[in-house]
């Protein structure tokens, strides 16, 4: 079939009720979010993605600045020895709990929500990385900067990436008549 | 500018790529003044998140009065505990501790808000958008009572024990509100007030899917 607004080929999907979908999106938000502040949870899985986002981040970083060197979760500078560690928060885990949860309580095919979180994981761990090398940077100019941006900024902009991405995957579902 | 949607919020469009893209700019585009805004307007904003922090600390925990002072971007709230908590703690009357917060990392929602209904419409509903700005800054309030809670459940006794009794449960609860008021709440509860308002009629799928099931 063809969606007559964007052209473009979609998968079928059940009808959408906004308040269906406003408690399942919470409902499994809160199971995702409290699940992952769990121990186990955190030891098998939260600990090593954040290593693995840092050591992409710094291998990344150092394609073009052989200055920069990670350690576990920390990347820092060689010379000037300022680092940033990432932590909850900043390894782009919640962001994609939440797409997770929007996907999941959306109704749609099972493949059309796998595909998604699979597009979407990528499109947020990209912006993500451009926050750790852009805070890396900016934390070595300026400590105002990168608390602003750290704290203020970019925890605005990997959600508003977040709902960019949703909002692209819900045009790609025909809506049920 | 050109309108991103229809402004007849009964024939909601379907948005393509293009329109999401010019969204995400507008929403970028608006975000710089409305973040200049929020920040001259800190201290304000941080004094009544506070206050009200202050008063949902009053209310949950062992405590007889929470003052509240703005000081240098901060919050800092000295809790007086109840007679009850310094008889346990064998602590002088006059006792208050120290818990400081900083309410921009809660307050930031805000202007994050004000973007995303000005970059869907230039003309919103502003009772709405008003209303979704206040609802903001009661979560904010609620983040920092959080902050509060957590920092002084963790002040030890003289005897080396929690100062506070908490139970393990409420620990977790305070725990995962904290967690959820600095990490989720900060940054998504703008975008849910906006879908809820501006976002449902004008650019989610709600009437159009939905009439159909």
């Amino acid at each position: 079939m063809r969606e007559p607004s964007t052209g473009r080929t979609t998968a079928p999907a059940q009808p959408f009720r906004a308040g269906r979908f406003a408690l399942a999106f919470a409902g499994i938000l809160v199971a995702l979010f409290a699940a992952e502040l769990t121990r186990p949870i955190q030891h098998a899985l939260v600990a090593p993605w954040t290593d693995l986002v840092a050591r992409a981040s710094a291998a990344m970083l150092r394609a073009f600045d052989r200055d920069v060197v990670a350690s576990d979760a920390t990347i820092f500078s060689a010379s000037t020895g300022f680092g940033i560690t990432i932590r909850a928060g900043c390894n782009g885990v919640e962001a994609m709990l939440v797409l997770a949860a929007a996907m999941l309580a959306y109704p749609a095919p099972w493949r059309h929500r796998l595909l998604g979180l699979l597009a979407g994981t990528a499109a947020v761990q990209l912006l993500n990385f451009a926050r750790i090398a852009s805070l890396f940077y900016l934390g070595r100019w300026s400590a105002t900067a990168f608390e602003w941006a750290h704290l203020y900024v970019w925890q605005a902009l990997i959600m508003l990436d977040v709902l960019v991405v949703w909002l692209l995957w819900l045009g790609t579902i025909r809506p049920a008549r | 500018m050109a309108a991103l949607a229809r402004d007849d919020p009964a024939r909601p469009v379907r948005w393509g790529a293009r329109a999401i893209a010019l969204f995400a700019a507008r929403v970028l585009a608006w975000g710089v003044p409305l973040f200049a805004a929020w920040y001259l307007a800190t201290a304000p904003l941080s004094i009544a998140s506070g206050w009200v922090a202050a008063r949902l600390a009053e209310l949950a925990m062992p405590v007889d009065r929470v003052p509240v002072r703005y000081r240098g971007g901060s919050l800092v709230f000295d809790a007086e505990p109840d007679e009850q908590t310094l008889w346990r703690n064998r602590l002088p009357a006059a006792v208050a501790l120290e818990a400081r917060a900083n309410p921009m990392q809660f307050t930031c929602s805000i202007p994050f808000f004000l973007a995303l209904v000005l970059a869907t419409s230039l003309r919103p509903a502003w009772r709405r958008t008003v209303m979704g700005a206040g609802v903001l800054l009661l979560l904010a309030s609620a983040g920092l009572y959080f902050d509060v809670h957590l920092q002084l459940a963790q002040v030890p006794g003289p005897g080396g024990g929690p100062l506070f009794a908490t139970g393990p449960l409420a620990r977790e609860a305070i725990a995962l509100g904290f967690q959820l008021s600095t990490l989720l709440v900060p940054v998504l509860a703008p975008i849910v007030l906006w879908a809820a308002g501006e976002g449902r009629t004008r650019i989610l799928p709600g009437r159009e899917a939905g009439e159909g099931g």
